[in-house]
Order: C-alpha cells, then sequence, then structure tokens
C-alpha cells in the first residue's frame, strides 16, 4: 500500500490532503461528516486581531465554472479562538493550520504572539489578501515588497511552520514567491481567490453587496496549476496546491506540476464529506499506479526544457 | 418565541435518495416525494433540505428547500419548488426512481410552544414551509388560519393538501382571478380588524421581501409575535463558509440564513 505520508519544511501530514481556508469553518462545522483524523491537515477560517461582523449581503453567488464570494474575514477574533475553538482543534488528531489576516503589519505580529503561547498549533498560513490600512488600503500580498516585509517580520515571532499563501491577483506571482521566501517563509500556497464579479442586469446592480469578490471552484484549477507550477520553477520551498481540487485525480496534477501537498476549498461546500474522501481515492489511485509513495509523483511532470513558457 | 438556539438539533445526513413520486402543480411548480428516512425522522416545520441540482458540478452549488412535508412513518419527505432557473430545472426533470444528493435536515425551524391561534402567511412558493408547519399545529387543538397569497389563479397549488387538515384557509390573488382580489397581506389586515386577535396568536410567515415587511409591520402594530422563514444565496447550508447572511434587528451583526435560521423572529433579524 502506498505511503501517503510528505513532509513540508518539518511538518508532517499524513497525507497531502488539507482543506482550505474560509472553506472549512474551525472544522468542528464538519465534524459530522468528515472523520478529521484522516485528513492531512486542516486550515482555520482567517483570523484576526478584533472578531469581524464581515461584509453586507449578498456574500456568495454561483457563476459559470465556480462561485463568488465577499466573506468580509467574519470570524471570532484571536482571543475567542484560543477560548472557544482551539479546543476542540487540539483534540482531532491531525495537523492545525490557523490562518491569519489583519490590516496592518502589527495585527499579523499581535495575533501570531498571542497564538504561539497555544499548544496544538502546527504551522501558521498568512493571509496577505486584505487591504493595507496604513498604507492606502492596497493589499499586501500583490507588492513582493510588502510581502517580504510582511514574512520578515512575522518570521520574528514563531519557530513554528510559516506558510505564505499567494496572490494570483498580480502580473508576476513568481515575484511574490521570491519575496516571501527571501522574508523567511517555510511553505508557500497557491493560489488565493482571482478576484471577480456578477451584474444583475435587471437592476443594474452588482449581485455581492461588495461589488467585487473571489471566484473558486472548478475552473479555478488550470489557472491555479499554472501558478503552482510557475512558483515550483522559481523557488525550492515545498508548496501547498490549491484552486478546484474536486477528486484525486485533481491532486496528481497539482503534485506533478510542483506541489507537495493540497488544500480542498469550494468542493467542501457542495459535498462537505469530499475531503475524506479524496484520502480514500488518492490512496487507490496511487496503489493502481502501484507507487510506493506518494512524494514520488512531486514534481515530476514530464517536460522538456525548451517547452517551458517562462 | 423562539429564542432557544436548538430547539431540536439532530445530525444532519447526507446521501443520494430516490425520488419516489413526481408532480407538477402548476406551470412553474413542481412537488417532488423523496424516500429519505434519516431525514424524515428527524425533520420539522421551518427547516430545509440543501440539494445537488444534478450529478456533475454543472451547476455547482447545492440548493436549498423548505421541506413540504415529512412523513416519518413512511419515510418520505416532500419538496415544492418553483422552477426559476438552471437548478431547478434540471431538479424538475427528476423522474420517479432517480436518485437525488440531499444534504438535511438543516437550520433551526418553526417555534410552536405557547400558540394557541396561528395565522400562517404563504407569499407564492413561500406557502412551502407552512403546509408542514399547520399539519403540525393541526395535531395540538390550535386554532389555525391559513392564508395564501398568488398571482393570480394558475398559480395557486397545494390547496388539496390543506383541505385534508383542520385549518380555515383564505386564498388571494393580486388579479381577482381565485379567491379575494388583492395583496394577501391587505386579508390579513381586514381580518385582524374584524376577528380581533386571541390571546396566543402568533404570526407565521414565508414569501417575497414586501410581503415579509408588512408582516412585521402588522406583527409590530398589533405587538404579536411574528416568525418568518427567509430565503437567500447559501452555499454550504452547515454554518461553516458564513455566506448567508442577513443583519441582526440593531443593524449591528450579521445571523448566519442556514444555522440561526431560516426561521427569525420579527425582531432578530433586519428585513
Amino acid at each position: 500500500m502506498v505511503n501517503l505520508s510528505v513532509t513540508l519544511a518539518g511538518l508532517k501530514l499524513k497525507n497531502p490532503v488539507l482543506t482550505a481556508s474560509g472553506t472549512f469553518g474551525y472544522a468542528q462545522e464538519y465534524k459530522d461528516f468528515v472523520n478529521l483524523s484522516r485528513l492531512g491537515g486542516v486550515v482555520t477560517k482567517s483570523i484576526t486581531r478584533e472578531p469581524r461582523a464581515g461584509n453586507p449581503p449578498l456574500r456568495v453567488t454561483e457563476v459559470p465554472g465556480g462561485m463568488l464570494n465577499s466573506i468580509g474575514l467574519a470570524n471570532v477574533g484571536v482571543d475567542a479562538f484560543v477560548r472557544e475553538k482551539l479546543p476542540f482543534l487540539k483534540k482531532i488528531r491531525t495537523r492545525v493550520i490557523v490562518n491569519i489576516a489583519g490590516n496592518s503589519i502589527e495585527d499579523y505580529e499581535v495575533v501570531v504572539s498571542r497564538l504561539d503561547q497555544e499548544e496544538g498549533i502546527d504551522a501558521y498560513e498568512i493571509n496577505l489578501s486584505c487591504p493595507n490600512v496604513k498604507e492606502g488600503g492596497l493589499t499586501f500580498g500583490k507588492n513582493p515588497m510588502e510581502v517580504f516585509r510582511m514574512t520578515r517580520q512575522v518570521r520574528l515571532h514563531t519557530k513554528r511552520p510559516l506558510i505564505i499563501k499567494l496572490t494570483p491577483n498580480v502580473t508576476s506571482i513568481g515575484d511574490l514567491a521570491q519575496a516571501a521566501v527571501d522574508g523567511g517563509a517555510d511553505i508557500l500556497s497557491a493560489i488565493n481567490t482571482l478576484v471577480g464579479m456578477a451584474v444583475d442586469v435587471k437592476t443594474r446592480k452588482p449581485i455581492l453587496g461588495k461589488i467585487t469578490g473571489g471566484f473558486s471552484g472548478p475552473a479555478l484549477k488550470s489557472i491555479a496549476l499554472a501558478k503552482v507550477f510557475e512558483v515550483a520553477r522559481r523557488v525550492t520551498v515545498p508548496i501547498i496546491g490549491i484552486g478546484g481540487i474536486f477528486s484525486a485525480e485533481d491532486v496528481l496534477e497539482f503534485l506533478l506540476v510542483g506541489a507537495s501537498a493540497v488544500q480542498i476549498g469550494t468542493a467542501n461546500f457542495i459535498d462537505p464529506g469530499i475531503s475524506e474522501k479524496i484520502v480514500d481515492d488518492l490512496q487507490a489511485l496511487c496503489d493502481e499506479k502501484g507507487l510506493k509513495t506518494v512524494k514520488e509523483l512531486i514534481g515530476k511532470l514530464e517536460i522538456q526544457e525548451k517547452a517551458i513558457p517562462f | 418565541m423562539n429564542t432557544d438556539p436548538v430547539l431540536k438539533s439532530p445530525k444532519p445526513v447526507i446521501g443520494k435518495y430516490p425520488v419516489v413520486e413526481q408532480t407538477w402543480l402548476n406551470e412553474a411548480y413542481f412537488k417532488i416525494r423523496i424516500l429519505a428516512d434519516d431525514v424524515a425522522q428527524n425533520a420539522y416545520p421551518g427547516q430545509f433540505v440543501n440539494v445537488r441540482p444534478g450529478r456533475t458540478y454543472d451547476p455547482l452549488l447545492r440548493r436549498p428547500f423548505s421541506i413540504y412535508l415529512a412523513n416519518p412513518e413512511e419515510g418520505w419527505v416532500e419538496l415544492v419548488i418553483k422552477r426559476v432557473g438552471r437548478g431547478t430545472e434540471l431538479l424538475s426533470q427528476l423522474k420517479v426512481g432517480d436518485q437525488i444528493d440531499v444534504l438535511g435536515p438543516l437550520g433551526r425551524g418553526f417555534d410552536i410552544e405557547n400558540v394557541e391561534t396561528a395565522i400562517l402567511v404563504g407569499g407564492g412558493v413561500g406557502i412551502a414551509p407552512l403546509v408542514f408547519l399547520a399539519r403540525e399545529l393541526s395535531l395540538f387543538p390550535k386554532k389555525i388560519y391559513f392564508f395564501q397569497g398568488f398571482q393570480r389563479r394558475a398559480d395557486a397549488c397545494c390547496l388539496e393538501d390543506l383541505a385534508a387538515l383542520d385549518v380555515v384557509p383564505v386564498v388571494t390573488t393580486d388579479d381577482g382571478s381565485f379567491g379575494k382580489k388583492g395583496f394577501v397581506t391587505e386579508a390579513v389586515k381586514e381580518f385582524i380588524k374584524t376577528r380581533g386577535i386571541p390571546s396566543g396568536t402568533e404570526l407565521f410567515a414565508c414569501g417575497p421581501e414586501p410581503m415579509l415587511k408588512e408582516i412585521c409591520n402588522i406583527a409590530d402594530f398589533y405587538h404579536l409575535n411574528g416568525q418568518f422563514s427567509l430565503e437567500t444565496r447559501m452555499a454550504c447550508g452547515i454554518g461553516a463558509c458564513m455566506g448567508c447572511v442577513v443583519p441582526t434587528f440593531d443593524g449591528e451583526d450579521y445571523k448566519l440564513v442556514c444555522k440561526d435560521g431560516p426561521v427569525f423572529g420579527n425582531r432578530e433579524v433586519l428585513l
């Protein structure tokens, strides 16, 4: 039987299947549908310094090939997270990765410092797709220099593995990846959602309350694969692939282009039990291929160097 | 008032279940009966199921529908669905014997404790959760008035299911082609004016937003408790995505339609 375990910068996962931030709540929402201990790990909703109510409705809508969301990082805040959500996460036998968001570098530093005092957290994933309020509201994650500064500052507050989540809404995701690695990131995850919008022609209004939102779903996969491939060609740190993963075959595609693990996102909304099913299917699929370890697939895309588009 | 967040908290189940009946009720509404014993056992009025519209990921998201009736003895649930888009079009094509992927029962339904007299008001397909409620209420010695508002005669449906229950039905159509002419909310106001309000009267409503707002006004004016079943776009249905919010009454926060609702009190959320 294939060995599904993978190790990312010292973070050992029993299998490469994680759940994506914002699509799995605080994991307890899924306990009736998934044996959480069978997953490689769970990634929490983005946690912020203070509680957040989130954006005005509508927050979600289906569009061709996927969905748009503008939740606005609604979450209980770091104190309530530690008090009310972390005890459950400590009980499940899988890796717990806490995703963190904020409006200033200081916000991120405060949250990481607070969480670093707690047991039961295996890594942090930094969500940089939020506005930097002190710097005129531009998204941190789009500017390589900001990504570098943020990573370097957060790095000072923890020895736990630090994952920087990359946005695809830039000209060069490779530059962002390099900046994060230069700042001290141990692992990169890619990609976050693509910015999109939908319009109601009857009312002439945007469908989402916040006008634009993040696009995710099956149609994101091909874009995410290209981005993970690009990042993998640029840096040597392990990568977690995210975007439109609905099956074990999809997981294999991400491993082949260079991801060491993956996150299941939007698929959790359609089938709350899908993450565990993907673990089962991945096992069967690798056994069928006669693999000894799933690691044999990572970055093993058959390509000719001269065909690489960048 | 249903201030208790969890009246009953049965675990929702997910599974593929066979369709055992499919009936067109009029040009746009159809009813499907699904043999889903574990859903039927736990469901109570006002709860919903989140249903996959097809077998592929296109359309992608599940569609939420109120449970029209549940029969735990025979192990089935029924949904009354209005055909409005691609998802409901696909569901309308389901035939007897086809499988349907159901997640449920979900959410917080109606609280019927301490209700002596119930005024139920449904607009269009909004009558769906109220028929189940009427059946549940009719198990007790309660007086039930059931107001149904439709645009025209051709839209009217589900009357035979109500006829089997001990309820006083009032039907209105906007164009007067069936029942009383005018909005259903006007009929409710007129009824209250002429009959007065016995103690223990509670308003239950489901329908389009303007109708719910007017019912809210009526509840406020007569100091009645009101419970409303809301509809919105939804993704997960289990309180994880935080997509289906409605502002709280004070406008300071949000409630989740899928978990805190879909049934809310008239002083709980801002319509």
